[in-house]
């Protein structure tokens, strides 16, 4: 077998990966042989050396699928999770604000409507009923905000926990790399 | 060796090779082999590896008429053999640890 028969062969063996990471992978046992063959060998004793065709496909296969299951994070360089880290940290910044925010909201319209309850009642016992209606409508929709935005606070909060645990797992497996 | 502990020491063995001169993929797997024995197809993702968290980089030059690739260590690669060889120490604690009292085991 000649070194371009090898590495024609080994190029039908991975149809599914990018050209120019093929023509990397390609170019490295090409690389491989001429240095083989400068070292006195043949081209068929240094591709069996290498394991044969198979073999290093079934290589370059596992570690793609490796890769796959290690997912985006694992790819990234340092710096780019460094750098995505810091984005998402001024997002996580603005995220805490909106929920402080919509804590104290919910906080304040619950209050409200606690508040405005005995006065739509006052209004009725003073007769005047649209006045009581109206106060304890409001309270209802205070009420109604209120407890609206403690469910949007409570799913934040949750979402923002498991958020953290993903980050927390993929920088140590950014950092294991 | 436990597969786990190879893949780790593999790296650093890796950046050992071109710790004091840049290398090419050959020479790296001749020079490990008197510790560690890595194919060619293990080597490859190794390399790609490292140059992906920047622990090295990689140039062409040209050599005997062709092109070959030489990967140098980074800064943050030699950090990074700096910090193995402190993780080391401890690593020997624990073995130390493991294995207290296995030579006078073997002396009864």
């Amino acid at each position: 077998m000649t070194k371009l028969e090898f590495l024609k062969e080994l190029g039908t063996h991975l149809p599914s990966m990018a050209s120019e990471d093929k023509k990397k992978v390609l170019d490295y046992y090409a690389e491989l042989i001429d240095d083989y063959t400068e070292d006195g060998l043949s081209v068929d004793d240094a591709i069996e050396k290498m394991g044969g065709v198979d073999t290093i496909a079934n290589s370059i296969k596992n570690e793609i699928a490796q890769k796959k299951r290690n997912g985006f994070i694992s790819s990234l360089s340092k710096t780019a999770f460094v750098s995505l880290c810091t984005l998402l940290g001024i997002g996580a910044f603005a995220g805490g604000v909106v929920l402080i925010c919509l804590s104290v909201s919910c906080f304040a319209f619950g209050l409200s409507a606690i508040a405005l309850i005995p006065t739509g009642i006052a209004f009725f016992f003073k007769g005047a009923f649209a006045a009581g209606f109206f106060t304890v409508g409001g309270a209802f929709v205070l009420a109604g905000l209120s407890l609206a935005l403690a469910v949007s606070v409570f799913l934040l909060f949750k979402y923002c926990r498991a958020f953290r645990r993903w980050l927390l797992k993929s920088g140590k497996e950014c950092d294991d790399k | 060796m436990d597969a786990q502990i190879k893949r780790g020491l593999l790296d650093i063995l890796v950046l050992a090779a071109i710790k004091d001169e840049d290398s090419y993929g050959y020479s790296i797997i001749k020079d490990l082999k008197p510790y560690l024995e890595i194919s060619e197809s293990t080597l490859y993702p190794i390399l790609k590896r490292l140059e992906a968290a920047e622990l090295l980089t990689v140039r062409s030059a040209e050599h005997n008429g062709r092109l070959r690739k030489y990967y140098k260590i980074t800064k943050a690669g030699l950090l990074r053999l700096d910090a193995f060889a402190d993780e080391w120490q401890e690593v020997m604690r624990i073995y130390n640890y493991v294995t207290r009292g296995e030579d006078k085991n073997d002396e009864a």
